[in-house]
């Protein structure tokens, strides 16, 4: 099984093939396009979920845009507003990511392309970039609004 | 900063391109960042939930397990997907700190047997994040289905 894969010396020598990968190393490079892939799709699921309920609401019981405007008054609400919709946008472009790096390593793996792979890496590096950064913001962020409750 | 460790001009020769080198270097020093903020993040919720049960915390223990005890079958469902979901969660972290850490050596020096070990913490950490995200998902509609089916009465009264 990949998972019971025996892992050996890290100066193995390299085997020779297009992608500088050996056929076991192509197999497991499938199985995470695979579950990029499902990462992705779970993120989106996500939202898409909570637009559905939305949506059902709005159906069901009307959505009064300007009296949930009207209730924004403060710059707190605006702030806890503009964080919300950060998160979303930037978890779709997490998903899109996810999703390219997916494909693009998939197809690595199927036709052993050394320039394929490189661009589904480039895709990770952006991926892990963009998590990183959103990170550190969510932790600033964090603090930020524990330090103003403590001060106010 | 992040992701510009030294680069080694020899491990082009030897298979990966320096391009994919770079970017694999990019992606382990973030990774690395993201396993460790997100391990030390996932301690202080833990800490903080058992401090709440130990009534040390801001909110009472005692009430809070009473409040789900009323809530019966609905009160396992809850609680073990919960534990599931801070579990694959910790696991994510956790195998996002191994692919960094891998990333980052076969950045440096090359080998299959490296490149293993870094695709199988790559698919397991996006397996525990697949895992974690749905069940978040699974705990959102399975609350809003059972208050929908034992409250609908009282979706038709705020009409």
């Amino acid at each position: 099984m990949l998972e019971n894969y025996d892992s050996g010396p890290m100066d193995a020598p390299m085997e020779e093939s297009q992608t500088a990968l050996g056929h076991a190393n192509l197999q497991r490079l499938v199985l995470v396009s695979k579950w990029a892939r499902w990462a992705g799709i779970a993120i989106l699921g996500f939202w898409g979920v909570i637009f559905l309920l939305v949506a059902y609401i709005a159906l069901r019981f009307g959505l009064p845009l300007s009296d949930i405007f009207s209730s924004i008054d403060s710059p707190q609400a605006w702030l806890l507003l503009l964080f919300y919709f950060g998160l979303f946008v930037v978890s779709i472009i997490l998903a899109s990511k996810l999703i390219q790096f997916a494909n693009k390593a998939h197809q690595a793996a199927q036709i052993a392309s050394k320039q394929q792979l490189e661009f589904a890496l480039e895709e990770l590096a952006t991926y892990f970039k963009i998590l990183g950064i959103s990170f550190a913001v969510l932790i600033a962020y964090s603090l930020l609004s524990f330090v103003i409750d403590k001060l106010t | 900063m992040l992701g510009e460790s030294s680069a080694n001009p020899a491990s082009e020769e030897k298979g990966l391109s320096q391009v994919a080198l770079q970017s694999l270097r990019t992606s382990g020093a973030w990774a690395r960042f993201i396993g460790i903020t997100g391990l030390i993040l996932m301690g202080i919720f833990l800490l903080r939930i058992l401090l709440n049960i130990f009534n040390i915390g801001p909110i009472n223990g005692d009430e809070f397990l009473q409040v789900f005890r009323m809530l019966g079958g609905l009160f396992t469902v809850l609680i073990i997907s919960y534990l599931l979901i801070i579990v694959f969660q910790v696991i994510y972290y956790f195998k996002t700190l191994q692919f960094g850490r891998d990333a980052d050596v076969i950045g440096n020096a090359q080998s299959e047997q490296g490149i293993a070990r870094m695709l199988d913490n790559l698919w397991q950490s996006f397996r525990a994040q697949t895992i974690f995200i749905g069940g978040t998902v699974f705990i959102f509609l399975f609350i809003l289905i059972y208050f929908y089916w034992n409250f609908y009465w009282m979706l038709n009264l705020m009409k």
